[in-house]
């Protein structure tokens, strides 16, 4: 009984912190600018938090976190709309929603289609958010445990598994990961205070900057690849009235499944660090084409098909705070960006920042309801304005975004030499993709090893240099026995694909 | 996929190198340590070697594939009006002020715009040098240098 006295006390004490003015709006903004960006193809999650993270820098640590989390939470619902009125993807989690999506607007149904992911991303949303109320403070208290070890171990989970599910083969996404942390130690080392790889430059004393890293390796990749083959495909959407949206009592009762389903399989990918929303959207596909009665109508218009993705991608994206918060190892990309803002502020994340900060950590989760009600708002009656924004040309929006990146980037640190890192990460990101490598694990890869670095020295330091020691608590030799067995599936699976591509001339 | 195995070898190459780069110049310019007080090189080591050890991973089973044409879909003149747009903005930022830089910025990407027209491009760089001067300047209170001129 008193775990729920707590917890109304710790509601009370979120609500109170959300719904102040300036938290109210940049929650406003944050998923405002989720739903547009996440809409655009092209722009996916992690490019849109780049892009506003400069802005972050100048405020104060809750607000800046509001808006960031927004813009994380709210890219899934605008880029559900591009995936069902253009067939392709707003954000790669939405990928799946095309399956059924589009026939679906084919079909003259695209209102009803999008009324339902919306409804659908709700439902995902809110379970993701009990859930992270009611177990958050669990977590914790065993999280307060954890030692050293514990920490190496979870991170090394947690990017085995973000590269394990990255674009291309497992062994190049542990490759990416790898390169990502050697850059992260670029800069001071905190425990003896070298500077590493510094060559001598000023500005590196303090590292490689992310924003840069992220702004090139995304960003300026992704509009090189773009230019060409986005100008080759006009855009015109089907045009949505707000009356087509009205699902028929069909489409309801064919939901309630899939809603269930997917909210289930998207909280439990996104509480796991390395894996989230994309995982969580193709296996919520594929469970409710098993299970249906009639698998033949998925990719012909079925709502359970763009119903479960849905559910379980936003399911996913709430969840995905939990790992981040109550332990401090963000499980993608997106989620390291956030979690870099505490550092910035001089919070240092982890178990400790969810007892001592209880008003920033509550008030962030109660900014989720507010942020999921007004998506819900933003995306229903307002659609016929986002459907307008997709007609947008691209060769119109690039250019818009090179200007953010390079205004951006500028504005954080006031140093050229950024601008002169983003075209640097821009090529390298762009090389990358056409050699089959994904970036993304790079990044989180460059978040975690600092920190991976001080846990290992560290779990060394107390047990007098004993390797044996990550094995030995319980824990933490949980945690290595997985990253072990994501390590040889990855092994086997490259391996493997070689293989039975290797006879084809 | 026919030369996938050309792209694994170079690729895994570059890889093997970097970490063998990495891990030498760890091991020459920072203190190594013990395993039990590690110093500021260990970690890099570690990683170099780890790093060369997935490149041979992904190498060797290149060189079984290695039947084919090498061929990568490159943009050139994406990639090159991209990238001399952002070095344009880089020279620029503080010298002439990111006013002129955007417009800088704006032009020279547009050149890889199959539809270019430079009526079109004209209005986008002078309303994306407004929207930023707002956003970054005014809405946000940044202190930007917006306009100088050299000479």
């Amino acid at each position: 009984m008193e775990y729920f006295a707590t917890l109304g006390a710790n509601i009370a004490l979120g609500l109170g912190q959300a719904l102040s003015l300036t938290n109210l709006f940049y929650c406003f903004f944050g998923v405002l600018m989720g739903t547009f960006l996440g809409l655009i193809p092209g722009i996916g999650t992690l490019v849109a938090i780049s892009l506003l993270f400069p802005i972050t820098f100048h405020l104060d640590p809750l607000p800046a976190l509001i808006m960031l989390a927004g813009i994380f939470y709210g890219s899934t619902y605008g880029g559900s709309t591009a995936s069902i009125l253009l067939n392709l993807p707003g954000t790669p989690a939405n990928a799946v929603a095309c399956l059924d999506g589009y026939p679906m607007s084919k079909q003259g149904r695209a209102g009803v289609a999008l009324l339902m992911t919306t409804v659908a991303s709700f439902v995902g949303a809110t379970v993701g958010i009990l859930l992270i109320m009611l177990f958050a403070p669990v977590i914790v208290s065993y999280a307060l445990r954890f030692g050293p070890q514990e920490y190496f171990a979870l991170m090394v989970l947690g990017l085995l598994g973000a590269s394990a599910i990255s674009e291309g083969s497992p062994v190049k996404g542990i490759a990416m990961v790898v390169f990502g942390i050697i850059l992260g130690l670029v800069g001071m080392d905190v425990s003896t205070g070298v500077q590493r790889f510094g060559f001598g430059l000023r500005e590196l004393f303090d590292g490689i900057s992310l924003v840069a890293l992220a702004m090139g390796l995304f960003g300026v990749a992704e509009v090189i690849s773009r230019i060409r083959t986005a100008s080759d495909r006009p855009v015109d959407p089907e045009s949505v009235t707000f009356r087509s949206m009205v699902p028929t009592r069909d489409d309801v009762s064919r939901s309630w499944g899939p809603f269930t389903r997917g909210a289930s399989v998207g909280s439990f990918f996104g509480t796991l660090p390395g894996t989230g929303g994309v995982i969580a959207a193709f296996m919520a596909y594929a469970i409710e084409k098993k299970l249906a009665r009639e698998p033949s109508r998925f990719g012909k218009g079925a709502v359970e098909g763009v119903v479960a993705p849905e559910t379980a991608n936003n399911a996913a994206d709430q969840t995905a705070f939990i790992p981040t918060l109550t332990l401090g190892v963000p499980g993608s990309p997106a989620m390291a960006i956030i979690l870099t803002i505490l550092i910035i502020h001089g919070l240092s994340p982890g178990p400790r920042f969810v007892t001592n900060q209880p008003d920033l950590f509550w008030g962030l989760i109660m900014s989720f309801w507010i942020g999921n009600i007004m998506l819900v708002i933003l995306n229903i009656p307002l659609i016929g304005l986002w459907v307008r924004v997709i007609s947008m040309p691209y060769n119109l929006m690039y250019p818009a975004i090179l200007v953010f990146i390079c205004v951006g980037v500028y504005s954080v640190s006031g140093l050229v030499t950024d601008i002169w890192f983003v075209a640097a990460f821009g090529a390298l990101g762009y090389s990358l993709r056409l050699f089959g490598y994904s970036p993304a694990p790079m990044i989180l890869g460059f978040v975690l090893g600092p920190m991976m670095e001080e846990y290992f020295r560290r779990a060394l330091l107390i047990s007098h240099g004993n390797l044996l020691t990550f094995f030995e608590r319980p824990i933490s030799a949980t945690f290595m026995a997985i990253s072990a067995l994501l390590l040889t599936w990855s092994l086997w699976s490259s391996l493997r694909g070689i293989a039975t591509k290797a006879p084809a001339v | 996929m026919p030369g996938e195995g050309k792209k694994d070898v170079i690729s895994g190459g570059f890889l093997v190198l970097l970490g063998i780069v990495v891990a030498l110049y760890a091991y020459e310019s920072y203190n190594i340590g013990t395993i039990r007080q590690m110093g500021p090189g260990m970690f890099p080591l570690m990683l170099g070697c780890v790093l060369s050890g997935l490149g041979l991973l992904i190498l060797v089973p290149g060189l079984v594939r290695m039947a084919g044409p090498l061929s990568i879909r490159v943009e050139v003149a994406p990639f090159l009006a991209v990238m001399a747009s952002i070095l344009a903005f880089a020279l620029m930022a503080e010298r002439f002020g990111i006013v002129l830089s955007i417009v800088a910025l704006t032009a020279l990407s547009s050149l890889a715009d199959p539809a270019f027209k430079t009526k079109r491009v004209v209005l986008l760089a002078a309303s994306l040098s407004i929207m930023s001067v707002f956003v970054f300047t005014i809405l946000l209170n940044l202190r930007l240098p917006l306009f100088n001129w050299p000479f």
